[in-house]
């Protein structure tokens, strides 16, 4: 089971049970923030056992692909934040590797450009992984939109 | 549209009335950037994952068709075609509390 909270409870996933979301976190989603993904992306985490890091992979990345870049950059995100830095990703991340696949998976959809930004390697093995691309989605979509403004 | 799984048990999932649909999916930008066809296959999966899940509120909290559609339609999309027919068949329920949460607020207001 995989639990979020400090005095309050944001979310809770338990493996093979329910998924629990507080409503007030929900209506808090925007800027990277958003616990609706943060609990799917433990759901996923799960259905290959207990939360890890890494979930049941497919498209050919291979669990020594996913160790690799979402150790290296779960170890340089987690220096960053011991060192102070104030990182535009959730310092909540550093936590474990089970909370940082869900943190980056909630970045990933809230703001692509970040995590293209700040870990291309996670960006791109999550781009295969959820099937997804979001950044160049949201880059077609603004352009879609000045064009019909202008 | 009901497949024939859905029929043997018995559950068909309801269509998500137009108005609904959009207002939820406008009020997240990662949502809203989807194309036509994301937003169709994805409203597709959210009517079976709300037909198949059991969603239940604590506290004061009122159960409300906009809850479930925004949950179910933010979800749905990080799982929409790599894990999503697993996470349909893992678990049943889906509990919403009302709360506050520490990790957000601090988030909201950056000291």
């Amino acid at each position: 089971m995989i639990h979020e909270y400090d005095d309050v409870l944001s979310g809770e996933a338990w493996e093979g049970g329910p998924l629990i979301i507080s409503w007030h976190d929900v209506q808090m989603a925007g800027d990277g923030y958003n616990v609706v993904i943060h609990e799917f992306a433990h759901k996923l985490d799960m259905l290959n056992g207990a939360a890890d890091g890494m979930p049941a992979l497919h498209s050919g990345i291979t669990e020594a692909e996913w160790e690799a870049k979402f150790s290296a950059a779960y170890d340089d995100f987690s220096l960053r934040v011991d060192s102070g830095e104030e990182t535009p990703i959730d310092p909540y991340a550093s936590t474990d590797p089970a909370e940082f696949f869900a943190v980056m998976s909630e970045s990933f959809f809230e703001m692509p450009a970040v995590i293209a930004g700040e870990y291309p390697a996670i960006y791109g093995l999550l781009c295969r992984y959820y099937l997804q691309d979001p950044l160049t989605r949201m880059i077609k979509a603004a352009s879609a939109s000045s064009t019909a403004a202008s | 549209m009901t497949s024939w799984i859905d029929r043997l048990r018995g559950k068909r999932p309801a269509r998500i009335p137009e108005a609904l649909w959009c207002k939820t999916i406008a009020a997240y930008p990662f949502l809203k950037a989807l194309t036509v066809n994301e937003k169709n296959e994805l409203k597709t999966k959210v009517e079976a994952f709300l037909a198949e899940k059991e969603f239940s509120t604590a506290g004061s909290l009122e159960l409300t068709d906009d809850i479930c559609v925004s949950i179910a339609a933010q979800g749905c999309l990080p799982s929409s075609t790599s894990g999503w027919a697993p996470i349909a068949s893992g678990s049943a329920s889906l509990s919403i509390l009302m709360n506050s949460s520490y990790r957000g607020a601090s988030r909201m207001n950056p000291a």
